[in-house]
Formats: structure tokens, sequence, C-alpha cells
């Protein structure tokens, strides 16, 4: 199954300003373990990968296409497209650095009626402790905590 | 553009006098699964267009890029925001339909000023709908919007007794009635209190006009049993005149206060209502149910008596509670000429305000909603869970507090209140408490410090109790006792503004952070500024498929559509002690000939027993 990641800085400057900075690594999940995907990256096109921008972002970190646009006036915003080709399973790690703050998210995908379906997303405003997380994304890719120490 | 889902399959039409006699289970079960088949659909309801940013042009400064949206064919485009000679405006081009520029805040000081002010909510935690479109045809709550529900709108009827000359959305216009049940009724309520991070817990119950409903008092109940803290009624104040018995009953099931619309003093200004008006007060007062006058706005029309309005709200303030200004929505195809007749954003009333009151009010004295957020954070870092915040867009709606002395002098809260320093002290505490620190210690010091930033000896005289106006924010910061709000609210009277979006103005970021939204029939829960905007894509669609046809509806009820028609008694009303003191000292009504009175309520769509 094909599947988008992104990986960005952005200097926005409206409504109010944030810099943020997010690595996407995709790891292809199966047999009790878990694999990074290589993938081919090319440069980020509105047209293209807007929706699946926000797919991705608009929850976890609440930035979306429209804040990205919003925020260009006078800041920047550099964007790289991965496109992996992986497993029905497929686990994204996030490192985010926002206003100076590190985080580590996690979202995972599970393969449902012939397309990837988001079955958890980690979001900054409602986020478990770092354990917490990996138990539950454990559970639900069916891994060990400790296939997951190392993400 | 990804299509909108593979699981869209084609409308399906119902019988709504069927799917209303089911069972609550089942009706919930049968309802859900419509969502999909009224989705707007990529490549039919709408395209996207976000190759190509406008230019900007000589003298024009950039202030933002935006997402938009084209007036004609609802396309998504890119839209710049540029200032201009002091004002702020956005062009947009939609490569059908050509360009769009339109004013979008009437001065770019106080876009600044507001936008310090802007901060985000939590997100929705519990969306209805999976991502599946670009915003804005994604609607349901979406896991992209930022803001929590501050009020719900319901929509209970499509039915009006009025025929305002501007509107197709009544029953007789849009040919079917919308008239969910109250089993239904309860199935949207409770979905809106579903949502997390916080559940909506303030309703509006609007229509068409809602008081046509027989069961508007079960419905006000069921809110109440529902969990809604507060409930209000949009109405436009017929049946209050008339029936003083409806403002005791709307009370006693719960309601809050009643939305009132009010256009003005004059019945130029406000031929909807002018006559009722005074009369739908006093038997509001003789009930002890509260009022918010809702003004809509409109340049050369009612802009030049904003002031007097506000007089009036004061003059009124034993049950007014509040002025909610709202700048006109251009809907419909309206060429540029018309709009640039008709157009004013909230800089534009402020400033008005501001000369109409002698500098009594002044732009400084307003602020944009999100500016009461630190109140909300201070308050969640307390408790330890989310609280309902106001984290809508800068540029959507603004406020104040308004006192006033005995002499009539009108005294803002910013006259004796530091409100910017207020807000930072509690962001800053809030921050404290977040990191580790004590929480007792810090709201001992803020409670410590918050008499700097109140000088009572600029407060209106029954105010000058420095103790007695820090035990209202001691009581709401400290004790979460509302009662306290309440009592301070009576007190003052509440003035808002509330700029609704139109195609012309249209701004995706606004609308992601719209925090006034409607639940939908089938449960979506959708912000104001897409309902309204977009109504062949949301609210049309949706209530005509869960309407009755109008035979069906009125064979059902024995009653007729064409029959429930409001006609007015001009001279009755005129002669009333009630209108002639509502007006006293501020409009000289009886100055205007009686003909006219007539002529304004015909001209509008009222028709008049001669």
């Amino acid at each position: 199954m094909k599947v988008k990641a992104f990986s960005f800085s952005a200097s926005l400057r409206e409504p109010y300003p944030r810099q943020v900075t997010v690595k996407t690594a995709v790891y292809a999940v199966g047999g009790g373990s878990i694999q990074r995907l290589e993938c081919q990256t090319r440069s980020f096109s509105i047209e293209l990968d807007a929706l699946d921008f926000d797919a991705e972002f608009g929850d976890t970190i609440q930035l979306t296409v429209a804040d990205v646009v919003r925020g260009l006036a006078s800041g920047e915003f550099e964007c790289s497209v991965s496109e992996c080709e992986g497993g029905n399973t497929l686990l994204k790690v996030y490192e985010v650095l926002l206003n100076g703050k590190n985080f580590k998210l996690l979202s995972a995908y599970k393969l449902s009626e012939g397309r990837l379906s988001k079955i958890y997303a980690d979001t900054l405003t409602n986020l478990a402790p770092w354990r917490e997380r990996l138990s539950s994304v454990s559970k639900l890719l069916d891994l060990s905590p400790q296939a997951l120490e190392g993400v | 553009m990804e299509q909108v889902s593979s699981a869209i399959t084609e409308r399906p039409s119902i019988k709504y006098s069927e799917l209303a006699k089911l069972p609550p289970e089942e009706l919930e079960k049968t309802l859900k699964r419509y969502i999909p088949s009224l989705m707007p659909k990529a490549g039919v309801d709408y395209k996207v267009y976000l190759g190509k940013r406008p230019e900007l042009r000589e003298g024009e400064r950039l202030v933002a890029y935006t997402l938009s949206t084209c007036p004609h064919c609802y396309a998504l485009v890119t839209a710049v925001l540029y200032e201009k000679e002091g004002k702020v405006y956005e062009r947009k081009v939609c490569p059908e339909h050509g360009e769009f520029e339109e004013l979008y805040f009437g001065d770019y000081t106080t876009y600044e000023r507001f936008r310090k002010w802007q901060r985000d909510g939590k997100g929705i935690w519990t969306p209805n709908v999976p991502l599946t479109a670009l915003c804005p045809y994604n609607c349901g709550l979406c896991p992209r919007h930022k803001s929590h529900t501050a009020l719900l709108n319901i929509a209970v009827t499509n039915r009006c007794e009025l025929r305002c000359w501007y509107c197709f959305f009544y029953a007789v216009k849009a040919g079917y009635v919308y008239e969910p049940s109250l089993n239904h009724i309860r199935f949207m309520l409770r979905e809106a209190r579903k949502t997390l991070p916080y559940p909506a817990i303030a309703v509006q119950i609007t229509g068409g006009e809602p008081l046509l409903r027989d069961d508007i008092v079960d419905i006000v109940r069921i809110a109440r049993e529902e969990g809604y803290h507060h409930i209000q009624v949009n109405t436009e104040g017929i049946r209050l005149a008339f029936d003083p018995d409806i403002a005791v009953k709307l009370r006693e099931a719960g309601t809050n206060v009643v939305y009132m619309s009010f256009d003005g003093v004059t019945p130029y200004t406000n031929p909807k209502n002018h006559w009722e008006i005074p009369y739908a007060l006093d038997n509001l007062r003789k009930a002890k149910l509260g009022a918010v006058l809702v003004p809509t706005v409109i340049k050369g029309y009612n802009l030049h008596e904003v002031g007097s309005i506000i007089r009036f709200g004061v003059k009124h303030a034993d049950i007014v509670r509040g002025v909610n200004m709202q700048p006109v929505s251009i809907v419909g195809r309206v060429p540029k000429k018309e709009r640039d007749k008709l157009r004013v954003t909230i800089p534009d009333v402020l400033l008005e305000i501001e000369k109409q009151t002698d500098g009594q009010i002044r732009r400084e004295d307003w602020y944009p909603v999100p500016t009461v957020v630190p109140i909300s954070r201070f308050v969640e870092a307390l408790r330890g869970k989310p609280q309902f915040e106001l984290t809508t867009h800068f540029a959507c709606g603004a406020a104040t507090y308004l006192f006033w002395d005995d002499d009539g002098e009108l005294i803002p809260i910013t006259r004796f209140v530091d409100v910017d320093g207020v807000m930072q002290l509690l962001d800053k505490a809030a921050e404290e408490i977040a990191s580790g620190r004590n929480k007792y210690i810090v709201t001992l010091g803020v409670l410590t410090k918050l008499g700097r930033y109140v000088d009572t000896s600029k407060a209106p005289k029954r105010f000058r109790s420095k103790r007695k106006f820090l035990s209202y924010i001691f009581n709401i910061l400290v004790k979460h006792d509302y009662t306290s709000l309440g009592e301070f609210h009576y007190q003052t009277l509440f003035l808002g503004m509330m700029h609704f979006q139109d195609p012309y103005n249209y701004d995706v970021s606004r609308v992601q952070r719209c925090d006034v939204h409607y639940v939908m029939p089938d449960g979506r829960i959708v912000p104001f500024c897409t309902f309204n905007v977009f109504p062949e894509l949301y609210r049309d669609r949706a209530q005509k498929f869960f309407s009755y046809e109008i035979e069906e509806w009125e064979k059902q009820t024995g009653k007729k559509l064409a029959e429930e028609v409001y006609v007015r008694n001009v001279k009755k009303l005129m002669g009333g002690e009630a209108y002639k003191r509502a007006y006293d000292g501020v409009a000289d009504v009886f100055s205007i000939p009686y003909e006219e009175h007539v002529l304004a309520s015909k001209k509008f769509g009222i028709p008049v027993v001669e």
C-alpha cells in the first residue's frame, strides 16, 4: 500500500507566530516487528497534497494547509513529501519541534476496505505520557512495547 | 483532487413522516446512515483551484494569504489579504468566474490589535466525520476543526409568519416544511453533547420562527434535560408581544434569554418589529426573562443608528442583557457596486459607535472574542480539566461591557479595568501552574495583584467599592460560582459584535476556528459560516432531505401555511402606552406621520390592517 509522509519546517506569522519543524519516519508493521520504510521524496504540491497534509496534521499538531497558507505572508514553509511503499499496517513517528519544545508523536494505520485508515493518532492538545501511548499503540498493532522502544 | 469517499452512494429519498415515527435508537442509526450521501461531493458540488495566488498591485501591502471560495461556484481558491489606505481587503480569482475583491476589515490598526489576542482551541477529539475533503467541504465537525462549540444552534422549523422581502428560507418559499420531531430534536441535542474536549453547553433554538411551534416549551425542556446550561430562543418577538404567557412558559421551562432581532429605533430602520418590540419587552419584564437585542448593521440603512440602539438597550437594561450587533452578511449574487453600498465590517461599526456616543464608547474599548481565553486557561490550570474556551478567529467578533451612571454617562469596563493587564496576569499564572508551581500559591498571588488592575474611582458610582467588584472576580475565578457572573451581568449591558461571513469575504482560517455551530438533522455539527454560506451543500440540502411536503404537513397538522401570515395593526400598536414609553427619549417616533409607518411596514413585506 502506498503512503505519503511529510517532513517540513514552517515559520508562520499569521494569525499568531508559530515555528514548527516536523520529521516523519514511516514503519511497516508485521510479524511482531517493525521496519523503517525507504521512500521516494519529492517537493510539496498544494494541489496534490493539501488533503493528505490536513489528514496528517490537522488533528495531531493542529496545523492545516489553511494555516500554512495564512501564515506565509512573511514566513517560510519548506516541505518534502515522501511516498513510501509498504505493508498493510503502518506506524508513523513524528519528531516535532514546536516553538522550541520537542515532542514525539505517533499515528497508526491499517488497511480497511481497500484504503488505509487511521486507527490511532496522538494529539498535542491531549497527550498522554509516552509509556502510555506506546502501550496503546503496541496493543493496537499487536506488537510488544519493546518492539517500539527504538522509534 | 481526491474524491470525497468511495462510501458515497446516490442520495436516497425518504418520507419524513415515516422516519419521525421510528423509536429513538433506530432513528439515530437511520439518521447517521444518511451522512455520506449528504456530504458535499468533489467535482460535483465544488472544485479546487489552489495553483495560483492573486498578485499584489501598486499601493497594496501584503497582510496574509488565505483560502477562500468563489462566490459563484464555491470552488476553493487562494486569496490575498492586503492593506490599502488603512483598510484590509480580500482579493481572489476563480478561473471560471473571475476576480472578486471585498472589504475584509475596515481598519488595519484594529486588525493588528485584535490579531495579537488570537489563541487556538484544543481541537475536536471526537470528530463526527472522517477527514475526506478539504475545508470547508468536510464539516461535521471534522478532525481539523480547532474550536469546540460555544453556542449550538438548532433550527426547529423553517416556518415563519413574516414575509421579509429578502428571505428565501421560510417554508412557503422553500416549498417544504422542515420541522424535526421531538425525538429527532433530542437526538440532535444529544449528539452535540458528546463532543470532547468540551461538550456544547449553550444552545440557541432558532428557525424560521421557533415560537410558531406549539411544542416550543417542550423543546426548551428537552434541551434542559439534555444538559444545556444556557438556552436562548431566537425570535422576531411577534408572538412574545401578543402572548404574555409564552414568555412565562419559556422561562419556567429553562430559557435563559431571548435573542431578538432589533435593527433600529425607527420604523424606517426596523420595519421587522419596531411596533411589537415595546410589548415584547414588557411581557419579558413580567416573565423576568431577559432579552438580547440583535441588530443586523447595514451601511446606508441603519449604521447611523448604532448609538441610538445602544441607548435603547441602556434604557431597557432592566430586561435587556445585551446588544449583539451583526455587520451584514451579503448572501446571494450581489454586484460589487451594490455590495459596496451595504458592506460594513466590525471596525466600521466600532467607529460609528464612537462617533454616535460622543466618544463615550471608543474603538479601543472593544476586544476580540479570544481575549478571554486566559480566564479559561487559568481556571483549567486550577481545576485540571478542559474548560469552556472562546477561541474563535479574532476577525469574527468583538465585545465589551458597558456600565452607566444615573446622569446617563456610558462607561465601558475598560475605563476602570486594565483588561490587558488582567489577561496577562492570568496567562502567566496559568503557565506557572502548568509548569508545576503550587496552584494555591499562584492563585493567592493573582488575587493579591488583581486589585492593581482595577481603578474603581473611575467606575460607575454603584461599583466604587473595590472590595465588591473584586469579590465578583474572586467568586468567578476561584469559587467557580457563576451566580456571581449573573449578578455582574445584570448590572451591565453586554455589547457584542459578530460578523458572520458571506461568499465574498470568506476566509477558511476563520471557519476552522468557528465556535458558533449548527447541529444538522443527521447529527453533524457544522460551523455557522458553512451552514449558511453554502446552503446548497449544508443547510438546505439537509433540511430539504428531512422535511415534509407542504401538503402532507398541512394534512397532518390541520394548519394552512398560507394563512400563517402576520398582519400588523400599526394604529393599535402605536396607540399603546408601552410603545410611547419604549422609545421616549431615544427616538421621536411620533414625529413620523402614520402613513410613513404603514409604508415602512408594507415595503418590508408585512401587510397592515388599515
